[in-house]
């Protein structure tokens, strides 16, 4: 190795570090400091009357029923929800691969669902899920006894499907991709020995995508995290005991003032996560795995791109996916009187003997006064205008921060990266009630509280895009700079000239979901922005009460679709690098990558 | 590239389309997105402020403004309709008719009546006439000179050429007050005819589509403001708003909760009637009955010491209270912070901003006590036993938390208590669930509380609810029994009796067990039609054949009190005697004699009013504004006469059984808002009476989170 690094080798041990730093520093400040705060308040009675305590928090918490009460929910969740998209993704991608290789729009199609307001599936799944939703109406109908969708033991159930339903179009596309770089030769070698698909899928491509499976169950694990947002909104302080998460029991700690319960529990999380993620973080390494979001290129036409019968699964797929926003829509385009009387069983209460309601799949009259009261310059407008002033600023800072930080990562080696690597990972993964005080106190020191820097700098340096980016320079093969640098490029050259038109669409990738991470921040603007005036939109249809008018709020959910879904439309295969960059496990030919690179 | 370039361009499409209207703190015309506006270089704030100049007219007022360095007021002296203009020596022009509206322009003067409208140049002499199709009910001129006329839903647009141009407003809204931008243009305060809440609409002469200003609200009074602030709005509680009572004047661009100003310590008398920043002094024009003027006031050196309260209520009682404080503790300034949650209060507190007082309203004050965040105020009234000796002890009692110490007062309250019949209850003072179950299953056709149906017949129920099925203390719940279970079903039951009742609010001899008495009062005047006095409780109630029995309970008396105000003085500030000095003054028997609205907690100013109560009150006639806004505006100041009917005395025994019900108080009257059991409780009855749960669900469901709650606790 040391031959091939050749060149130069002992004075660009340094230069990661200058790439690194600008993100290190954010995320020491926005991530770690807050981390360490914790760290030294689980060892103190409480922050106000700060008594050395010593690890009495720690044994509190272990004997604490709640604690491990949400601890033991929390894992069911994530492996039920993570384990069950997983799988059906991966049926999917083998399912339907071919279709999307051809396909672009439906490849954007399937990530629509991230793309859908939190609040706007709380409606949603309300309508649909209540004890007087659209789905028991339908039950009732065929004669079966209707259940309880959102209590008891169907809550878990019912978050895991629409976990499952969120994100199975993001982990179809991160396994599609990767299904994609398996080598077609070693598939038809098995076909010609007499290999069943079967055998081909657990000899051949489950090997080959064993990386990209781990890298999605990862993903999955900071998405179930971030899934938060959706059981809280949807259940309160105090859902059904099988929902009863991590974050429930944080969060009403806090409540109680008990932020040395909150802060000694953040740790144990936090030892946790990094057992629960260092093993699969070894196995990536292990196996170098990587995903891709978006697609990559078009595979050439072997067919006129129409629908079959075969397709009718992949058409009943993009259906339940874009079933949301079809509905986001049909309700913005009906009236106010009609949504509410046709709902009045859910959300009003004095209903004396109410029937379940009907999905409304048409209004009686379309009218476009919820976009008319939308546009006409309201509240939920100018929190639009906000989430675009938060969001813009902080997404074209943090992409450059990211990459810089991405590069240093790849091109910085020994423990000190996989320990930095593995640190980013956890921390990305800690639930934002964790950091909540110290994040607050660090905003208040830096004086940026109630400004839009309090959500700019945290947002900038966040270690999701390092994370995701840094498997992709990681792939680059050596021999490129190796090359580059004995023509004379600077690292700085390489970085620009070589390895970012190489990672171009991984870039795609990383700019779509930073993006939706952004657009759809809640909890940073919620506590360190606290005035109702400066709130996004994310914020802003979470707190809708549930009297308010739900025209607007569907028509104002409808144009916070249009920026993610915008730049997934845009970031379709054409405008995107023609190079596929999943290594696969066993593919560490020189060679064969390099056929990659111009 | 290309696309990445698009893409970019689509978002600053977005970005504009969103924000147009949202550069409400920028100058017109800009589009920028609403930023906070930065402080200005002087902090009006937290200092004490003199009157430099004050100037008194012998002037019956009508209409008063000023801007650009001059003084309009419009109103009638010696019966005949004159005008005041100018600078510190305004002259007295006199005109040839009563007008009721002026706005002052940076050249004229506009005088409005009806629909007539005429100008006035410098020298006093008319310019310019008009009549306009509809009445003026309140005009401005904004910054370029041009007047703004409002009519009931519509505007008139006046430019300096005599040009007219009606304005619309959008379908729903009514026009009310006017008020020039300090970033130009103008606001409009419409009233939204439907909906909750009513926007501050802002038009320029160019750009005409009214558009919301961010965050505002209608505050009806406003004066216009300087530099990027749009607008200062003052606090108006209740009908009038004098200068005595030290308001606090808000900078619209600054939020929700410091005062740009207050005028605490002023010492006038008179009601304010606009305010405007004149460099870095503020005008403040005011009226009395026979007199209009204005006040010059300046900042002074001599700075006040800082209180802050943490509220997480808006309650306009609390805000009177503490604007009178103000008023009368010029050494001090007493800031009210509000918070929007709980999670806010507890971040401050957790960074070392700890709050000097608490308002106890719609707090967990437990959770702040079981932290040893609030100091026990015992150790204060006993520096004075006469004064502990004079409060009521029930009271006291019931107010305190952990361990007997009292780390809550409130000034005010309210008794609750709940009656019942004798034909059902018999002689006892008190009963329980199970008294109050088997009366219902023995009489099927009686309903709880007459028409009030499930959630409400919880309320009533929900204290010993938790009380019998629930031992906080040690950890114990019972809410999956059975006999939980069937009490939900009783309920259940209870709220479909309630359903079919036609009955009368016979509480004597009808089919009602028993109903709610809130007495906020010995004998003063009912805030809302919902509650009473206890003298106005006893002419409804035929007392000879009902008992006051509280509201069941498993041990207790079931009455309770309910705190209006409640405070606390937060532990640790450094500042706990002023704080106290605060809770102190709301003890003085001065202030406590103002407190009519609800019962006070000293008991020479309780037995005072019970002795009035005792003594009865003759019929009055009571003359009122009809339009208490457009009174203080002076757009309308017609008044009605209202009758308050003869009060008869109350006979010693009635007054013995107030007392005697007041000694069994027990308790602070709980709510969701307040106790996270009840919370739970309620949320999950909710459901199961709204019929998407059965009572074993509910039962379970309660048991479950309940367990959970108190394991949080552990």
């Amino acid at each position: 190795m040391k031959a091939r690094n050749g060149k130069g080798a002992a004075p660009g041990k340094l230069r990661p570090v200058f790439f690194l730093l600008p993100s290190l520093l954010g995320t020491l400040c926005f991530y770690l400091l807050p981390f360490l705060i914790i760290l030294v308040y689980s060892f103190f009675d409480d922050p106000i009357r700060r008594n050395y305590t010593g690890f009495v928090n720690y044994t509190a918490l272990l004997k604490n029923h709640a604690f491990s009460l949400a601890l033991k929910n929390t894992m069911l969740f994530l492996a039920g929800a993570v384990g069950s998209t997983l799988l059906i993704s991966l049926l999917l991608a083998l399912a339907l691969r071919r279709l999307l290789a051809r396909s672009g729009l439906i490849k954007a199609a399937l990530a629509l669902p991230l793309t859908v307001p939190a609040a706007t599936i709380v409606i949603l799944v309300t309508i649909l899920l209540d004890r007087y939703g659209a789905l028991n109406g339908l039950i009732r109908v065929i004669g079966l006894k209707p259940e309880n969708w959102l209590d008891g033991n169907w809550a878990r159930r019912s978050m895991i499907l629409l976990y499952l339903w969120k994100h199975s179009g993001l982990f179809t596309l991160l396994l599609t991709a990767a299904l994609e770089t398996i080598p077609k030769d070693e598939r038809e070698a098995a076909l010609l020995d007499g290999a069943g698909k079967a055998r081909i899928f657990f000899s051949i491509e489950l090997h080959h995508i064993a990386p990209a499976l781990l890298f999605t169950a990862l993903a999955g694990l900071f998405f179930g995290f971030r899934f938060f947002r959706e059981i809280g909104l949807l259940f309160g302080r105090y859902p059904a005991e099988g929902l009863y998460l991590v974050q429930h029991f944080m969060r009403n700690v806090f409540s109680l003032l008990d932020y040395q319960k909150l802060s000694a529990g953040a740790v144990l999380l936090f030892l946790l996560a990094a057992l629960g993620m260092g093993i699969p973080a070894l196995l990536i390494r292990r196996f170098g795995g990587d995903g891709n979001l978006l697609p990559q290129r078009d595979a050439p036409a072997r067919r006129k791109s129409r629908f079959r019968a075969g397709d009718l699964l992949p058409a009943l797929i993009l259906l339940i996916c874009a079933l949301p926003t079809l509905l986001t829509l049909i309700h913005a385009l009906a009236g106010e009187g009609e949504l509410r009387e046709r709902y009045a069983a859910i959300w009003d209460r004095r209903s004396l003997d109410p029937e379940s309601v009907r999905l409304l799949l048409w209004p009686e009259k379309l009218t476009l006064e919820s976009f008319r009261v939308f546009f006409s310059g309201g509240g939920l407008l100018r929190a639009y205008g906000r989430s675009l002033l938060y969001t813009l600023p902080a997404f074209a800072v943090q992409l450059p921060i990211s990459l810089c930080a991405a590069w240093g990562f790849a091109r910085l080696k020994g423990k000190l990266r996989n320990v930095l690597l593995l640190l980013y990972m956890i921390l990305l993964l800690l639930p934002w009630e964790v950091t909540l005080v110290p994040n607050f106190l660090i905003a208040r020191w830096l004086g940026l509280l109630e400004t839009p820097w309090a959500v700019w700098l945290p947002s900038a340096f966040s270690p999701l895009p390092v994370y995701l980016l840094s498997k992709y320079f990681q792939r680059l093969p050596p021999e490129l700079r190796e090359a580059a640098e004995l023509d004379g490029a600077g690292e700085w050259q390489i970085f620009t000239r070589i390895s970012l038109p190489n990672i171009r669409p991984a870039l795609g990738s990383m700019a779509f979901l930073g993006f939706i991470d952004l657009w759809n921040m809640v909890e940073l603007p919620r506590t360190l922005l606290r005035q109702v005036s400066l709130m996004p939109l994310s914020v802003t249809l979470a707190n809708i009460r549930a009297d308010a008018p739900l025209g607007p709020v569907f028509a104002a959910s409808l144009a916070y679709l249009a920026p993610p879904l915008g730049l997934l439309l845009l970031l379709r295969p054409k405008n995107l690098s023609d190079q596929t960059f999943i290594k696969s496990a066993d593919d560490d030919s020189p060679g064969r990558e390099s056929q990659n690179f111009p | 590239m290309k696309r990445i370039c698009l893409l970019l361009l689509v978002f600053v499409f977005l970005f504009t389309a969103a924000c147009g209207d949202g550069g409400e703190n920028s100058p017109a015309g800009t589009n920028a997105p609403a930023t906070p506006t930065p402080e200005p270089a002087s902090d009006t704030r937290y200092v004490r402020w003199t009157v430099a100049e004050a100037r008194t007219y012998p002037l019956v007022c009508a209409d008063a403004e000023y801007g650009w360095g001059k003084l309009c007021l419009l109103g009638e002296q010696e019966g005949k309709p004159v005008l005041l203009y100018g600078g510190t020596e305004p002259q007295t022009i006199a005109l040839d008719r009563s007008y009721a509206l002026v706005a002052a322009g940076p050249e004229a003067v506009w005088l409005g009546v009806e629909t007539a409208l005429v100008c006035l140049d410098d020298q006093g002499n008319q310019t310019l006439s008009l009549t306009l199709s509809e009445k003026t009910e309140d005009m401005t001129c904004d910054g370029d000179g041009n007047l703004w006329a409002a009519h009931k839903s519509t505007l008139t647009l006046v430019r300096i050429d005599g040009s007219t141009e009606t304005v619309s407003l959008p379908q729903g809204f009514t026009a009310g007050t006017l008020c020039r931008l300090g970033s130009g243009g103008i606001g409009v305060f419409a009233s939204r005819t439907k909906g909750d809440v009513s926007p501050v609409l802002r038009l320029t002469a160019e750009d005409r589509d009214p558009r919301p200003l961010d965050g505002a609200e209608a505050w009806p009074m406003v004066a216009p403001g300087e530099g990027t602030a749009d607008f200062y709005y003052y606090m108006e509680w209740g009908k009038d708003h004098p200068l005595s009572g030290g308001k606090q004047i808000f900078r619209f661009a600054d939020g929700r909760s410091t005062p740009a100003l207050d005028l605490a310590g002023l010492g006038r008398e008179g009601l304010i009637r606009g305010i405007c920043p004149d460099g870095a002094d503020f005008i403040v024009l005011y009226t009395t009955e026979d007199s209009a003027g204005f006040l010059r006031l300046k900042r002074t050196e001599a700075e006040k010491q800082i209180l802050t309260m943490a509220r997480l209520e808006n309650n306009h009682i609390n805000s009177d209270l503490i604007d009178r404080f103000n008023a009368e503790h010029p050494e001090y300034y007493l800031v009210s912070r509000l918070y929007g949650d709980e999670d806010e209060l507890h971040l401050d507190i957790l960074a070392g901003e700890r709050p000097d007082l608490l308002s106890g309203m719609c707090v967990s004050t437990e959770v702040y006590a079981a932290k040893g965040l609030l100091a026990d105020l015992y150790p204060y009234l006993e520096r004075e036993p006469e004064l502990l000796a004079d409060l009521v002890p029930s009271v006291l009692k019931s107010l305190e938390t952990y361990g007997g110490k009292l780390t809550q007062l409130c000034p005010d309250y309210v008794l609750y208590t709940c009656a019942a019949p004798k034909r059902y209850v018999g002689d006892a003072d008190r009963w329980t669930l199970a008294d109050l179950e088997s009366i219902c299953t023995e009489n099927p056709e009686l309903t709880l509380w007459g028409p009030e149906r499930g959630m409400k017949l919880l309320d009533v129920m929900l204290c010993a609810i938790l009380e019998h099925f629930a031992d906080l203390e040690s950890q114990e719940l019972h809410f999956d029994s059975p006999e939980f279970i069937a009490y939900l079903d009783f309920l259940l039951e209870m709220d479909q009796r309630a359903q079919s009742f036609s009955g009368s609010f016979d509480y004597a001899g009808g089919e009602i067990l028993f109903c709610v008495e809130n007495f906020t009062s010995v004998a003063g005047e009912s805030p809302s039609a919902a509650v009473s006095g206890y003298v106005q409780a006893l002419t409804q109630l035929d007392m000879d054949a009902l008992k006051f029995v509280g509201f069941p309970a498993e041990g207790g008396t079931g009455c309770r009190i309910n705190a209006t105000s409640l405070f606390s003085v937060m532990a640790g500030t450094g500042n706990e005697e002023a704080a106290w000095t605060f809770l102190r003054w709301t003890l003085e028997e001065s202030v406590q004699e103002t407190m009519t609205t609800y019962i006070p907690i000293r008991k020479r100013v309780l037995e005072a009013q019970l002795k009035q109560a005792g003594e009865g009150t003759p019929e009055t006639t009571v003359t009122r504004y009809r339009d208490p806004v457009g009174a203080a505006n002076g757009t309308n100041t017609e008044t009605y006469t209202v009758t308050v009917p003869a009060v008869p005395g109350l006979s010693e025994a009635e007054l013995n059984l107030f007392r005697d019900l007041l000694d069994r108080a027990e308790g602070l009257y709980q709510d969701a808002r307040t106790h996270p059991c009840y919370e739970l409780i309620y949320r999950e009855c909710a459901d199961f009476f709204s019929g998407k749960k059965t009572s074993a669900e509910t039962a379970a469901s309660i048991q479950s989170k309940m367990a959970i709650y108190l394991a949080e606790r552990g």
